[in-house]
């Protein structure tokens, strides 16, 4: 960063190219959709833009910008380039099992892999999204419009007003639908969570949330079933305990599941800003936010203490395991926490670049992804003396 | 004595000008002396006029490759991308500590305040950290928050310090205006392309010699330490180096002066051609300056030559006019006898010479262009002054009896020096040097294989290594995340489309294509800002950091983008490639690179549509003429594009260049001599020459570029001279019934002689550059010292010994019998 090192003046380009008299047809098929390149081979993917990393059993799976996807067998100094059918920004990867993997990003993309991240196949597009969207949309439009008439003339204001404003926000949503259908304008996924070989949800901007029963064979559309009236931005998916899910999101949007997707209701969180994660250890939670805000709780997120962690820079992504937990953020923040996730300590990583987020290697040693790529750190969040590089031979096939 | 009298009356046959011209030319010059005087003060006084004319020009342009594909490619877009080129940074580094005391904020304050007011400054555009455009920005719960870096409140307390410094932080400023270790930080400072205060373009040598008054010296002290680089800077610290040349004249002048009294032992012979070669210099300065040619980096050499070569060839005939003196001539008869013996041999050497400078005008770069018209210009008025002028001078004057004494002396002499030499041409001895030359040919074609193209230093090549403005540079480049050697291609397509959803996803790809190739750092343009902006739009989540396919969001993120990274109408946005360095090989990679990938992405359209406008394009998406936005990329710009460019250009140039060179010494030679083995007796010498140059290039790590390209053409012009003049003696000596070995040293007391003085004289001339500050001066003057002294130990070992093989005294003799009958060869 920090390169434009100039300042420019506009003048009118002289690029005027008057037309040769044969009306040649043109035929402009040099560049393809990112949805239809296959991500190139490179040797410096590791350094380039990641923005999730998880594991796969002992393995290490990094998800990020021009359609990278990298894993490692050696918690995280060699890495080894999936090969993906799109170029598209991932934000995020789940696996379960060894083999079974999705990954989600931009563009409303879903990939999956059968052999451990090797090779990947789209399953799902932001094209099929905004079908799905809409055809959700003209639903729910249907129904607040029959729910409208239902309780036109009732005797509750209340119930007419709720009415009327579900309308609208349904409206708004069929116009958003069609407009994002017509311009090609598809929205990115932020997070996915697989908890079994089948099921499976993923999360994204503007509300949008696809559940899968089949391991990603048909994604249906489930954003109704979500009490968010607003379509804010859903930023991560997390399984709290055995049977719940918290999904967090923008402005202070919490919502929780006690039976696994089925039904959706709304927490109270303790801040209205972004949150952008929440992890789960034994029977303590910890959500992490905007400008550093980060929140515990001890009863399931009925009730948050706030954690000083004397930074204020944005927590973008935290790992946890019995041993304590790591969140790390823009500016290459980084906050401690001990066993008990409690005591935060934050340090910076050398470079400031931002991390997305974070996980701890067999090894004990984190693995950060983020704007410089992979970066390993200890602990204290000091980078490690060998850092991650590619597998030469393998990463050019 | 009757031979030595034939000497310099009587010639072998030459056949551009003919023997029965000779007598006309002698009569025209001698008969009116006084009117070849006053025709040729006159001119001199035009020219002299002509000499308040010169001036310096230092616009890029001339000293690159204006036809070739790429910079026509960057020329078309050069207005839209001009500020970036003069702009200067200035670093203030402190040595205790760093930035954040109250004192570096006070030095850095007034700094800013002094370059301000300096001339030139494009007020509005500078940047420090105390200007109110550096700003910090962050997301909270109310949405963007920002400021200037230094507060309104600030007081120079801890408390605000500490706060600069949380500031700086949230800037994003660290390694651009505040360097990665904190102990200095940067005011950056665009120029305006015209002084507001006279209306005339500004000049880089009076901007450069403010700031170097105004504030390194004001400034800089053990405590700051003051860094400034930009080109204009550059161009400044170029043309005051320039300026060292006038000295490096007077030094090589009285030098030569010194080595010519010596040689001559006479006041007069010492004066007259140092005069008549200054005022070839006059002539050639003058006229070039009255025809608008204005005076370069390189052509600010040729007076040099001019002089040297002017010298040289004066030599030959106070040399001449000294032996017929000794011999009791008249002054006028001793000049006229000199004339006669001379102007043929003379006027060829200098004819070759300024066909050969005229070869370079095949390599289309100003500069050489340039070079090649002043150098022969130049030459071609040598013939005027040193082959006229002085001979009719030396007719007023007359050599000093000293002088006369000196040269009857040497030519009476048992001369051991050139009695040695001439054993070269006994076929006994000869195969020594032959060998030799063979073995170090050879040698040197091989060594010469690693010859690199391009420059090869780091930072600006132009000057030197440890020249202020590169150890200023390597301290940025030290310091700051930003590398020198820039490469620009330029993505064209349609008005109003540079930020279409295609056109800004190419450029994605191809900027992370190309930081995947070896030897690029990074790659920035409006994608950059883009994802940069998208991200801080929703609240610095680094998953956001992408490109948008919904147009509306497209617009927004580059609402503010830098003027720079795209034009005015948005038909065309630069992507910025930050290289390792400028070697050739790099260069080369790069472009190959960027070639490969506009065979895959331009679009094959017609170009009437990178003219459409938008309403225009969406009607012809919609009619189906064309399927999407045209996008195609375009190579280059930046130093290192343009770089690039004329490394292809010298590339290709060498070869033919040489060729060409080679041949017109060729034609000349044969034409004269008629002979195939007096041809190769004279070109050998220089080939060697020329093969162990491009060894000792390697050897030094010089590249062949746009400053040692003409090195070559005039290496191999002028040392020519040596072999033609040799040769000519010789030749006579064997036509006048002389073993080979005796008529070699015959020759080698007269001519090899003032040949021997001649490569001096000529050495000393340019090893002066050697001490320039410009680093290319230095090199041509390195290489052409080195060409200078081995074309003369060529010439003077070398042709005899290739000589002893290849002439046949006697078939010369019969063809000499043949054409002219009985008749002796002398007059």
């Amino acid at each position: 960063m920090g390169k434009q090192n100039s300042k420019r003046t506009r003048l009118f380009s002289g690029l005027i190219v008057t037309g040769a008299l044969a009306t040649s047809l043109g035929v402009s098929a040099q560049w393809q959709d990112p949805l239809q390149t296959p991500a190139m081979a490179s040797q410096q993917a590791h350094q380039s833009l990641l923005l999730d990393v998880t594991d796969r059993e002992s393995d290490v799976v990094s998800v990020g910008a021009h359609g990278h996807i990298l894993v490692s067998e050696d918690n995280g100094f060699t890495w080894e380039q999936g090969r993906v059918p799109v170029t598209t920004t991932l934000t995020a990867v789940d696996f379960y099992g060894i083999d079974k993997g999705w990954a989600v990003g931009h563009d409303g993309v879903i990939l999956n892999s059968v052999d451990g991240g090797k090779s990947w196949v789209k399953q799902f597009d932001g094209f099929k999204a905004n079908e799905a969207m809409l055809v959700s949309a003209r639903n729910n439009l249907n129904i607040a419009e029959e729910r409208a008439k239902a309780v036109e003339g009732s005797e509750s204001d209340l119930e007419v007003d709720q009415a009327m404003m579900a309308l609208e926000n349904a409206e708004f949503a069929f116009q958003d639908a069609e407009y994002d259908l017509e311009t090609g304008s598809t929205k990115p996924f932020l997070d996915v969570y697989f908890w079994s070989a089948k099921d499976g949800i993923a999360v994204g901007a503007y509300g949008m949330a696809f559940q899968t029963m089949d391991g990603g064979e048909e994604w249906f559309e489930i954003s109704s079933r979500l009490p968010n009236p607003n379509r804010l931005h859903l930023n991560t998916i997390t399984r709290v305990g055995d049977y719940s899910l918290t999904i967090v999101g923008e402005m202070g949007l919490m919502l929780r599941s006690d039976d696994m997707g089925e039904t959706w209701n709304s927490q109270v969180a303790p801040y209205d800003g972004s949150l952008f994660g929440l992890i789960d250890e034994g029977n303590t939670q910890i959500l992490f936010a905007l400008r550093g805000h980060t929140y515990r709780s001890t009863d399931d997120g009925i009730t948050w203490t706030a954690l000083d962690t004397g930074l204020e820079q944005t927590l973008l992504g935290g790992f946890s395991s019995e041993r304590g937990a790591m969140l790390v953020g823009n500016g290459g923040s980084v906050v401690t926490l001990n066993a008990q996730l409690e005591a935060p300590e934050n340090a910076t990583i050398t470079g400031r670049t931002g991390a997305a987020a974070v996980l701890r290697s067999e090894a004990g040693h984190y693995i950060i992804a983020g704007e410089a790529g992979i970066q390993l750190v200890d602990r204290e969040g000091k980078l490690l003396q060998q850092q991650a590089e590619m597998n030469g031979e393998k990463g050019n096939e | 004595m009757s031979e030595q009298k034939h000497h310099y009356s009587s010639e072998p046959e030459h056949y551009i000008l003919s023997s029965e011209s000779q007598p006309f030319l002698e009569r025209l010059i001698f008969n009116n002396r006084s009117l070849v005087i006053i025709v040729l003060m006159a001119l001199t006084a035009l020219f002299g006029y002509g000499l308040t004319k010169v001036s310096l020009d230092a616009s890029i342009e001339k000293y690159i490759p204006l036809n070739h594909e790429y910079i026509q490619n960057y020329l078309e877009h050069k207005d839209e991308m001009k500020s970036g080129v003069a702009n200067v940074k200035i670093a203030v580094e402190t040595t205790s500590g760093d930035i954040f005391t109250q004192e570096y904020m006070d030095t850095l304050s007034k700094i800013s305040d002094d370059i301000f007011f300096v001339t030139g400054v494009d007020r509005s555009g500078m940047e420090s950290l105390w200007t109110p455009n550096v700003r910090w920005m962050e997301v909270t719960e109310e949405g963007f928050q920002g400021g200037p870096v230094i507060p309104s409140t600030y007081d120079g307390s801890a408390n605000s310090l500490e706060q600069v410094r949380q500031n700086v932080l949230k800037s994003g400023q660290v390694g651009r205006l505040v360097a990665n270790n904190f102990e200095s930080s940067i005011i950056n400072v665009p120029l305006v392309e015209y002084n507001p205060d006279t209306g005339e373009k500004l000049s880089y040598a009076t901007f450069s010699a403010d700031l170097e008054e105004k504030i390194r010296s004001k400034y800089g002290s053990d405590e700051y330490r003051i860094y400034i680089t930009g080109t204009p800077k550059k161009l400044g610290d170029l043309l005051e180096g320039a300026q060292s040349i006038a000295l490096f004249f007077l030094a090589a002048m009285v030098m030569t002066a010194v080595l010519l009294y010596l040689y001559s032992r006479c006041i007069r012979g010492t004066i007259v051609p140092i005069v008549a070669s200054l005022i070839a210099v006059v002539w050639q300065l003058g006229s070039l300056a009255l025809l608008g040619f204005t005076i370069d980096l390189y052509s600010v050499l040729v007076p040099f030559l001019v002089f040297a070569i002017g010298i040289s060839h004066g030599v030959q005939i106070i040399n001449g006019i000294a032996i017929e003196s000794g011999k009791g001539a008249s002054p006028v008869q001793a000049a006229r006898h000199a004339f006669r013996g001379l102007y043929v041999p003379g006027m060829l050497a200098l004819l070759s010479d300024a066909i050969g400078f005229l070869t370079l005008l095949f390599i289309d770069i100003g500069v050489i262009q340039e070079l090649a018209i002043a150098a022969s210009v130049g030459v071609a008025m040598i013939i005027v002054t040193n082959l006229v002028l002085l001979p009719v001078i030396m007719s007023y004057i007359g050599i000093s009896q000293p002088g006369v004494d000196h040269a009857h002396k040497a030519s009476q002499s048992k001369a051991p020096v050139w009695r040695g030499l001439s054993t070269f041409a006994n076929r006994k001895l000869a195969p020594v040097p032959i060998v030799i030359a063979i073995a170090m040919g050879i040698g040197g074609y091989f060594y010469s294989q690693d010859l690199k193209i391009g420059d090869l230093d780091k930072g600006a090549p132009e000057l030197r290594a440890d020249s202020r403005y590169n150890q200023d540079n390597a301290f940025m480049v030290g310091n700051y995340s930003t590398s020198s050697d820039v490469f620009v291609v330029m993505v064209e397509t349609a008005p109003e489309r540079c930020n279409a959803y295609k056109v800004m996803d190419a450029m994605d790809r191809f900027m992370w294509y190309m930081e995947n190739v070896p030897g690029v750092q990074s790659a920035t343009s409006l994608v950059t800002v883009s994802k940069l902006v998208t991200k801080s739009m929703n609240e610095g989540n680094l998953n956001w950091s992408a490109l948008s396919r919904n147009q509306t969001v497209l617009n927004t993120s580059i609402q503010r983008a830098p003027g720079a990274l795209l034009n005015s109408d948005c038909s065309m946005a630069p992507v910025i490639i930050y290289l390792n360095d400028h070697k050739a090989e790099t260069l080369e990679t790069v472009v190959a690179a960027v070639e490969n990938f506009k065979d895959n992405y331009d679009d094959d359209v017609d170009m009437k549509f990178y003219g459409y406008r938008y309403n225009e394009l969406e009607q012809a998406i919609e009619d189906g003429e064309i399927d999407s936005v045209p996008v195609r990329f375009q190579l280059a710009s930046g130093n290192a594009g343009i770089e690039a460019a004329t490394n292809q250009v010298i590339a290709d140039a060498q070869g033919t260049m040489l060729i060409f060179v080679y041949v017109v010494v060729f034609v000349l030679c044969f034409i004269t001599f008629r002979s195939l083995r007096a041809v190769a007796c004279i070109l050998i010498p220089l080939a060697l020459t020329s093969i162990l140059s491009q060894a000792l290039m390697t050897y030094l790590d010089i590249g062949v570029k746009v400053a040692t390209l003409p090195v070559i053409a005039l290496g191999v012009g002028i040392g020519v001279d040596y072999g033609i003049y040799i040769y000519n003696r010789l030749e006579v000596m064997i036509l006048s019934g002389k073993s080979m070995q005796e008529a070699f040293f015959e020759t080698l007391r007269s001519t090899g002689k003032a040949v021997s003085f001649t490569g001096v004289t000529l050495a000393i001339g340019v090893a002066t550059w050697i001490l320039s500050p410009i680093k290319f001066q230095a090199d041509m003057g390195i290489l052409l010292t080195f060409m200078f002294l081995w074309n003369m130990l060529g010439a003077l070992i070398l042709l005899p010994a290739l000589a002893s093989f290849l002439l046949k005294p006697e078939s010369m003799l019969a063809r000499h019998k043949k054409k002219h009958g009985d008749v002796p060869p002398a007059g």
